[in-house]
């Protein structure tokens, strides 16, 4: 590839890195209400929705450079999988959710920060109930 | 017999933004002609009627999503035997097992590489044409 066409691969890549923050806070602030939901109402069907954004936060983050986020989002992909996907008895507990998706909200904070709007406040974690 | 080199690829994934990155990627560094859609049903649809050398295709997407797309391909007549590399986000081994178990040619993991991603297309259609 020769330098010009270098150059405009990654100023379209800086477009669309640009354009996927937006996409980011939305899932992020998806993600806390789905959570705030499952603590307060130990709503076990909210855990299908948690599990896509988390995939697909856990696939995209890194593609745009957000490796904290990312893992993060793997985390708690893998925590809630085995639930979802029903292979094993799950023992995942609200607390346990509502703390993979503060550590997300904590990793696309940074990224977000100096951005315009507030990412979603914290989901609070008050439950240790288990829903599995 | 010698397949013919990889020249069209229909890209399925339902985020706009990850889409455009590999989109860009394959045409960039591979040289590739790159159709794209967000959904089974639309890849479906064009996958008959622009018959693509291969199908790149995410596994978790709304309404029908990978492994529900391929079986449909498998069924139609016009798409039955075009090779299908599922992309997905880094997952469990067993799930990576099922998901080739499906008839999938490949399974490329997210995050792939924007500079790499051509090379591990192409690589798996060299095998795949052999």
């Amino acid at each position: 590839m020769n330098d010009h066409l270098h150059k405009v691969f990654q100023d379209k890549l800086a477009e669309l890195r640009l354009s996927y923050l937006s996409q980011l806070r939305a899932h992020v602030d998806d993600l806390i209400q789905l959570a705030r939901s499952l603590e307060a109402h130990r709503d076990l069907t909210s855990l299908p929705a948690i599990h896509r954004l988390a995939h697909s936060l856990s696939g995209s983050a890194p593609t745009f450079g957000f490796h904290e986020t990312g893992r993060a989002a793997t985390e708690l992909e893998r925590l809630i999988a085995p639930h979802v996907l029903g292979a094993v008895p799950s023992a995942v507990t609200a607390k346990d959710v509502v703390e993979g998706v503060e550590r997300i909200r904590a990793a696309a904070g940074q990224v977000l920060e100096g951005q315009s709007g507030e990412l979603g406040s914290a989901v609070h974690t008050k439950s240790r109930g288990q829903v599995g | 017999m010698t397949r013919p080199r990889l020249q069209t690829v229909l890209l399925v994934d339902d985020e706009h933004d990850v889409r455009m990155v590999a989109k860009m990627a394959l045409e960039f560094f591979g040289g590739l002609r790159v159709l794209d859609v967000p959904s089974g049903e639309e890849a479906l649809a064009i996958a008959a009627e622009e018959r693509p050398d291969l199908i790149l295709l995410d596994v978790m997407m709304p309404g029908m999503d990978g492994p529900m797309t391929l079986k449909s391909l498998r069924g139609g007549t016009q798409t039955a035997k075009i090779p299908v590399v599922f992309l997905t986000a880094k997952t469990l081994p067993e799930e990576m097992r099922a998901l080739r178990q499906l008839g999938a040619l490949y399974v490329v993991e997210k995050p792939f590489d924007p500079a790499t991603l051509a090379t591990e297309i192409e690589s798996v259609w060299s095998r795949y044409a052999q």
